[in-house]
């Protein structure tokens, strides 16, 4: 009796398994600078589900909100945590120094690197994953400068490729749903 | 006229301007008591910046709508009006010169619309501490708020 209730469990759960997502167009790898200054290539993290987001962190609102729904997504993931990484990459290199980025960061509790570099490195990854971004001089204020930038948040496996692409309005739920069914195939 | 007369009656206008001026003066920076700022907070600044966001509700209950002009603060070395404006996922903060509450209506200003930039804090704030803003009104009227500083 007790090897029938076994294995009726077992066939459920496995037909109960995500189907993994597909494999996007947008994506690839990359080289850039992380946050302790050193040089970060993306392909040093296969084995690990990676999100990738672009941002600034003169920015109050998309960016702090962005990082505050993944720390209560690593909550969520319980010991999955340990298998993703996220990257937050900033358009706003002339003021995202390493530094900065890294302060910035440590205020969120998630395994979070910062990247930066050049513009045309940075333009090369924005292009790559179809994002974008914009500096719009503000002359009257402070600010000097406001940027303009997409708030898709990228979801890759193991190996590398893109297989979600989440919108701004992705809630805690749908990110860790989306993340474990690129952990169950990775 | 004798000279002296006219100088003592300039004097005294000019005094009697002095005085109008002062009670006009008062009047205008008046505070709103139909316009008032509540459940105001501040996000607590990311550790490299001296510069967040303040959101709030404003509410207006006049029959008049009533516009922010001008945001001030001792708090900081510079308070100006923002709003977070989302087109096909791309999101972008701009500074606004004035921003309107309904009248007999509310303006929220929150993440993702219309908050405050604070720029240049004098003093690093800690979770629970207050930080004040003064609004100028159109009519010439002013709204304090008190944020409390959150995560």
């Amino acid at each position: 009796m007790h090897k029938w209730v076994v294995a009726v469990v077992l066939l459920v759960s496995l037909g109960c398994q995500r189907a993994q997502p597909p494999v996007l167009s947008v994506g690839g790898d990359f080289a850039l600078t992380d946050d302790n200054g050193h040089r970060f290539e993306l392909s040093s993290l296969r084995g690990k589900a990676i999100l990738i987001f672009f941002g600034y962190t003169s920015c109050p609102d998309v960016c702090p909100t962005t990082l505050s729904k993944l720390s209560s997504v690593y909550k969520k993931l319980g010991p999955d945590a340990a298998r993703v990484k996220t990257l937050f990459i900033s358009v706003d290199p002339d003021r995202d120094t390493p530094a900065v980025l890294k302060d910035d960061l440590s205020s969120f509790d998630l395994d979070a690197t910062g990247l930066t570099g050049t513009k045309a490195e940075i333009d090369k990854v924005v292009a790559l994953y179809g994002a974008s971004y914009e500096i719009i001089p503000t002359p009257q204020s402070a600010m000097k400068y406001t940027v303009a930038h997409s708030t898709t948040l990228y979801a890759l496996d193991a190996a590398g490729q893109t297989r979600i692409l989440f919108p701004y309005e992705a809630t805690v739920g749908d990110i860790v749903k989306g993340l474990k069914s690129i952990l169950a195939s990775s | 006229m004798s000279t002296k007369r006219s100088l003592a009656l300039a004097w005294r206008l000019f005094l009697a301007a002095c005085f109008l001026g002062l009670v006009g003066w008062n009047a205008l920076n008046a505070q709103n008591a139909d316009v008032t700022a509540h459940d105001a907070w501040a996000r607590l600044p990311a550790k490299s910046k001296m510069d967040t966001a303040l959101y709030m509700i404003v509410e207006n209950r006049t029959p008049q709508s009533r516009t922010i002009v001008s945001v001030s603060t001792d708090d900081a070395a510079s308070a100006e009006m923002h709003q977070m404006t989302m087109n096909k996922m791309i999101m972008v903060m701009t500074p606004v010169s004035q921003i309107s509450i309904p009248a007999k209506g509310k303006t929220s200003f929150d993440p993702n619309g219309f908050h405050i930039m604070l720029f240049g804090l004098k003093m690093r704030p800690e979770l629970g501490d207050k930080i004040h803003v003064t609004l100028k009104l159109d009519d010439g009227t002013t709204v304090p708020v008190e944020a409390i500083v959150k995560k």
